[in-house]
Parts: C-alpha cells; structure tokens; sequence
C-alpha cells in the first residue's frame, strides 16, 4: 500500500499547473485519506505561495505614473486616427458635380418647375450627405470641440 | 477546471486592455500595468537585491511592453509573454552586472494576505523547500522553480519563456515538490 501511494503522488507531483488528474489517480485518491490529505495540503501550499504576487499595485504607483508619462507621446499618437476625410470629400465632389450636370443638361431640354425640382434634389442630396459625415464621424468632433474648449479654459 | 476557466478570463481581460491600449487608451495601459506591476517588481528585485533598480527593471520592461506590444498576438497568455520580456530584460542587465541572487536569498515576497498563523506556517515550509530545491541548481534552473512556485507559471509557459527544455523543468520542479511533500508530512505528521 505505502508503494503504491508512493507511486501515485510521484504521479501527482509531475503534474503541470491545472493538468487534468488521470482517472487511475482520481480513484486512488478517493480510496486513500492519506494521499487525498497530502494533495490537499500541497495545493494549499502552492495557493499560498503565488498569492502575495497575485496583488494588483494601485493606479497610483509612481513606476506605472512614469511609464504613463513616458509613453503618453505615442499614445497620443495611436489615438489619434487620420480623420478619413478623402474619400468623403471625393464622394461628395463626384455626387455634387453628377447632380449638377444632370440639371444642367435637363434645364436646357425642359421647363422651369423641373430645373426647380432638381435644385431641390441637389440640395436635399447635399444635406443628406453632410448629416451622414457629421453622424458617423461625432466622436472626433466631440473631441475636436472639447480640445478647443480644453484650450480655452 | 476552476484554474483553466480562471486563466481564460484573465486572458480575455487582458486581450481586452491591450485592443484598448492599442486604440490609443492611456487608462487601460495603466491598468494592464496594475495587474503585473508587483511580479515584475519582485522578478527584477531577486535579479538586483534592491528596490531602485527593480524600479527601474519595471520601467524598462513596463516600456518595452508597450513598444512591442503590437507584436503581441494572444496565442499565448499575455503574462508569459510580459514574463519572457522581464527575464530576458533581467539576464542582459544581470550579464552586464554579474551580480545576482535567486528571489529566496532575500525573501522579499511580503504577505499582506493577512495570512492565518498555519497559512504563514505553510508559507514558510514552502519557502525552506523551494529553497532546498534551488540551492543544488545552476542559478538558470532555480529561476524556473521559482516561476513554477512563486509566479504560478505552468511548465510549458516556464519553457517558451526561459528556453529551456520542458521536461528538464518538469525534473527540477518534481525535486522541489517531493521536497515540500516531505516538509509538509513531518510537520503535519504522517
């Protein structure tokens, strides 16, 4: 009996971190309060020892304060993102130079009250689209305006 | 079962703070830094015996984190990761400085657990034992068990942050184990 206890706590001592305990073990281990009250006290033994180095130091720290100020440059860098304006401005270049050679080629064919409703679908157009921009890109112009405020205060 | 759900939450934590501090989030670096700040601090200072230049080691390494951090892809846990930076940090100052000692010599790991008199008494069995354990070993090795025991690092994480190979750590290891077995079992009673 003392051998084979023995053998299997040699088999338990091998055992990684979070290992799964073999099934041959697991039974021995029910079967025997000895080697069962030995895991038991190992395991706390191991718990015990990594807790102090589980502890979270506090925001405050001056080591993380000086990292913090050494690595605020390229952070500033990361979060501020290109504002992707190129693409919008060319879209709305095309839209607007689109709409205005259809109502100009339409105006010189048909009356009036037509040139009037492409007027309307031009600057319906143009501020469906400016509403779009301003929407989709709020976050950077909540941050631009509470710079300038930043700055002014 | 507890262990592995508990890592892979720390992972996805973690994973987390690092897409924010990617993005420019300067809180959430901070935060990532509060989790390991006491490890690395405590790895640094069984390399330098004192507090400044551990200091120091945590800047260094806390920066070198950062500038690699985009390299850093999740495959593995980021405190292996982070640990490998530490180590390899900590042998190029120590082979400029050739002055080291293993994290035992000092005992510089205070308990502010507020500890049961028998959770101190099995802290300090486990410290004689891993201390036992490391004596007779190359100063490479005992760092190994040191990661084992004191930074809760499992044998495979151990090798792809020291190099070495996984079944020689899992020798050294066993040695320390056995040892702190037999600690345990002449003080409780057989």
């Amino acid at each position: 009996m003392e051998n084979k206890c023995e053998e299997m706590m040699n088999e338990y001592l091998m055992l990684d971190k979070g290992e799964k305990v073999p099934l041959h073990l697991t039974m021995h281990i029910l079967g025997c309060k000895k080697c069962r009250d030995q895991i038991k006290l190992m395991k706390k033994a191991e718990e015990k020892i990594s807790a102090p180095l589980k502890i979270q130091a506090p925001v405050t720290d001056e080591s993380i304060a000086k990292v913090l100020e050494q690595v605020s440059p390229e952070l500033k860098v990361r979060n501020h993102k290109p504002f992707p304006v190129f693409g919008w401005i060319l879209g709305g270049v095309i839209m607007a130079a689109l709409l205005i050679f259809a109502m100009n080629n339409i105006s010189d064919f048909h009356n009036n009250h037509l040139t009037a409703y492409y007027a309307y679908t031009l600057a319906g157009s143009i501020s469906v689209y400016c509403a779009v921009f301003v929407f989709s890109h709020m976050d950077a112009f909540v941050k631009k305006i509470s710079t300038v405020l930043t700055n002014i205060a | 079962m507890l262990e592995k759900l508990e890592r892979e939450h720390i992972k996805r934590r973690d994973l987390n703070l690092i897409k924010q501090t990617l993005a420019g989030n300067k809180d959430a670096f901070a935060k990532l830094m509060t989790y390991y700040k006491v490890r690395v601090f405590n790895f640094g200072k069984s390399f330098f015996h004192n507090e400044s230049d551990s200091e120091d080691f945590v800047q260094d390494v806390f920066i070198k984190v950062f500038t690699h951090l985009e390299s850093f892809k999740g495959n593995s846990m980021f405190s292996t990761w982070l640990m490998k930076i530490a180590y390899t940090t900590a042998i190029n100052s120590v082979n400029r400085k050739k002055d080291t000692s293993s994290i035992e010599d000092d005992s510089i790991i205070p308990d502010h657990s507020g500890s049961t008199p028998e959770d101190t008494q099995i802290r300090l069995l486990t410290q004689q034992a891993i201390r036992e354990a490391v004596a007779e070993l190359p100063e490479k090795y005992a760092t190994c068990v040191e990661m084992y025991f004191y930074y809760d690092i499992p044998y495979q994480e151990i090798s792809e942050i020291t190099d070495f190979p996984v079944n020689t750590i899992k020798s050294h290891i066993f040695r320390a184990k056995k040892l702190l077995k037999d600690k345990l079992e002449d003080f409780y009673g057989k």
